[in-house]
């Protein structure tokens, strides 16, 4: 029987403990940010779990544009398995990042949405690719061709990467820019910095964790699909 | 002349489908031999595709839009092969064949038999009249057939023979498998072939695919459907107009936060609603399996080229002025030459429309396209949207001008279109199975 590794265990119990700790530190310790410049002051602490949101499902898609790549030139069933994995996770956590963000918006800037920043609609974007991954690996049988359109969907996505990152800096509207890069030129308060930086610390121990037991449940399921195929032939041929 | 035969479910169909490179083998390869010289690759495991050259099929199930006429289907089919026929000669055949005092009926109306007469008729006929020898593929010729048309039948397949021309054929008809060349039984656990290997005396084919003519019949294909019956006109302009007298209705100054740019993404939002609706070609290419009978002859041609052709050319510019005529009354502030220009963002809609096309028909070569959103993937298209409404603002309020930069009209309709272009290729490029 699958068991699920004690490490993943481990690591999510870490990473939980810590997005804990991060929203505690974060309400509690962090100050407010300066009042001229921020129409809400306090709700941009909100930004310690979207940024880390942000970066985590940054981390899933490329697992799922590296799966996508790899089931190209390779078409393995551990590619298949990125894929799998990385539009799981990268809706999991872009859900966190497209719905944390509008909660600021609304606060900081009035309105939940802005069409006109590039960022934040190339991760809703990103978000719905995955879920359309997510819905057709589920409802469409498990064929190679599948599998390659899958994948190649997947590959679509490696446009919108790059234009979310250049976006940050080239097309910037509303949105703040790179935070933990920028904070030494922008002055950003030690504090701030701190519970930024656990909170990115903790949500990748989560992703880590979460991409671990993603994929021996996927190998299992894997193993049980080929035996149950198995079963069909003996069956069939009694 | 081969024969494909075995019991239900063996996999006749899928092995003639195979040979037009409509599935992709698991393992091993489709090609062409031609004796000389290199062998024409088909299909292969690694996705490989490329159009039979000289090929003709007739699939089980009609592989014609229902509302094609007789004569049409006929025109097309001899246009795709490359074999252009008059009139007059196509009648003949149609003579032939009892066929000719149906020639103005669409195949909706026909019974199954005579459907099935035109399909095998439009799969022969470039044959009956080319000097090149050909490859002609029948997926159970005589099924559904009357014993006249049967007769009709083998001696058509006789006369092809004697002509030169290589026929495989999948069925359970005897009658057929007895007249045969050569026999494959196909059954759950083995293969077996009995008769001889006919040699070929002659290459059947040294040209490459006449792809610019079955593109041409394609474009001339969706024209008429469209003419005839307007389904994809009537399903994208009814709730663009909808959308469009609901703002007239509801009162701009109620929906509008005041900003310059509401106005133009007003304006745009009807051409938007317009061309992101899914296209009738769509459910044309499913029906009797005509979108696989366009596959067989232009292989992966068919995506870039009928996402392109499918595309609502009409309505995006008429569609933009009627909402400028309806939603800027009463706006001071618009730039008196504004509306000489309000054509270029509309045209570059077209663009939107033509990855929204591709995008539903990536979605449509799913197995079960049904349960998948291709709403999901077409979210991608709102950033030209916005940077056509961006272009859009600036000309309703600054009037057109031509300079080139990311916050001018034409760097911003540029910039549409080029990701509309990117998000088009990456539709089309994705294999279809």
């Amino acid at each position: 029987m699958a068991r699920i590794p004690a490490q993943a265990i481990a690591l999510l119990a870490l990473g939980s403990g810590g997005l804990v700790a991060t929203i505690f530190l974060g309400i509690t310790w962090a100050p407010d940010v300066n009042p001229s410049q921020w129409r809400a002051p306090a709700a941009y602490r909100i930004i310690f779990l979207h940024v880390p949101f942000a970066w985590t499902s940054f981390l899933a898609f490329s697992m799922l544009f590296w799966g996508s790549l790899t089931w190209y030139l390779r078409r393995t069933e551990r590619s298949w398995r990125l894929i799998q994995s990385g539009s799981d996770l990268g809706l999991l956590f872009g859900i966190g990042v497209i719905t944390s963000g509008p909660i600021w918006g609304m606060a900081e800037w009035g309105v939940p949405w802005d069409w006109a920043d590039l960022r934040l609609n190339t991760f809703a974007l990103l978000t719905a690719l995955a879920l359309f991954i997510v819905m057709a690996r589920r409802s469409q049988p498990d064929h190679d061709s599948t599998r390659d359109t899958i994948a190649a969907v997947g590959l679509f996505g490696f446009i919108l990467v790059p234009i979310t990152a250049l976006a940050t800096t080239l097309y910037q509207k509303r949105h703040p820019g790179v935070v933990i890069i920028e904070s030494e030129e922008s002055g950003l308060d030690p504090a701030i910095r701190t519970v930024m930086l656990i909170g990115f610390l903790s949500m990748t121990l989560l992703f880590i964790g979460f991409a671990i037991i993603s994929d021996k449940l996927y190998s299992s399921e894997a193993e049980i699909e080929l035996n149950l195929k198995t079963l069909d032939e003996v069956k069939g041929g009694e | 002349m081969l024969c494909l035969t075995g019991p239900n479910g063996s996999g006749k169909s899928t092995i003639l489908e195979t040979f037009a490179g409509l599935h992709a083998p698991r393992s091993g390869e489709v090609v062409v031999p031609l004796p000389g010289h290199e062998s024409i690759p088909i299909r292969d495991s690694k996705g490989r595709r490329t159009p039979v050259p000289g090929l003709s099929i007739a699939l089980q199930t009609d592989g014609a839009c229902l509302d094609e006429t007789v004569m049409e289907r006929l025109k097309t089919a001899s246009r795709v092969a490359g074999e252009p026929l008059a009139d007059e000669t196509i009648h003949a055949a149609m003579e032939e064949w009892t066929l000719s005092h149906r020639s103005e009926d669409r195949l909706a109306v026909l019974s199954q038999g005579l459907r099935k007469r035109v399909s095998i008729l439009a799969a022969i006929l470039p044959a009956i009249r080319s000097n090149e020898p050909r490859i002609i593929l029948l997926d159970e010729p005589s099924e559904g057939l009357d014993s006249a048309s049967r007769k009709l039948l083998h001696e058509s397949i006789h006369s092809l023979r004697e002509k030169g021309h290589s026929i495989v054929v999948a069925t359970h008809d005897e009658s057929i498998i007895e007249i045969s060349d050569r026999t494959v039984e196909i059954s759950a656990s083995m293969i077996s072939v009995s008769g001889t290997n006919h040699a070929i005396d002659d290459p059947p084919f040294t040209d490459t695919p006449p792809v610019t003519g079955a593109i041409s019949a394609l474009g001339s294909w969706i024209l008429a459907l469209e003419m005839r019956n307007p389904v994809d006109t009537v399903q994208r302009i009814v709730p663009a107009i909808l959308a469009l007298f609901l703002l007239r209705s509801i009162g701009l100054d109620a929906i509008s936060d005041g900003a310059l740019s509401s106005l133009a993404f007003y304006i745009l939002a009807p051409s938007l609603i317009a061309i992101l609706i899914r296209p009738a070609l769509i459910d044309r290419l499913k029906e009797r399996r005509s979108g696989d009978w366009w596959r067989a002859h232009l292989g992966r041609s068919i995506r870039p080229f009928s996402s392109i052709i499918g595309s609502p050319w009409v309505l995006p510019i008429p569609l933009t002025y009627l909402s400028f005529m309806l939603l800027s009354t009463g706006s001071s502030d618009i730039h008196p030459s504004a509306h000489a220009w309000l054509w270029l963002p509309a045209l570059s809609m077209l663009d939107i429309g033509a990855a929204a096309t591709a995008i539903h028909m990536l979605v449509s070569g799913f197995e079960r396209s049904t349960a998948v959103a291709a709403s999901l993937m077409m979210a991608v298209l709102i950033w030209p949207f916005l940077l056509l409404v961006d272009a859009t603002t600036e000309i309703l309020y600054e009037g057109m001008y031509f300079d080139i930069g990311f916050d001018t009209p034409l760097g911003l309709i540029i910039c549409s279109s080029l990701i509309a272009a990117s998000v088009w290729g990456a539709a089309v490029i994705i294999p279809d199975e």
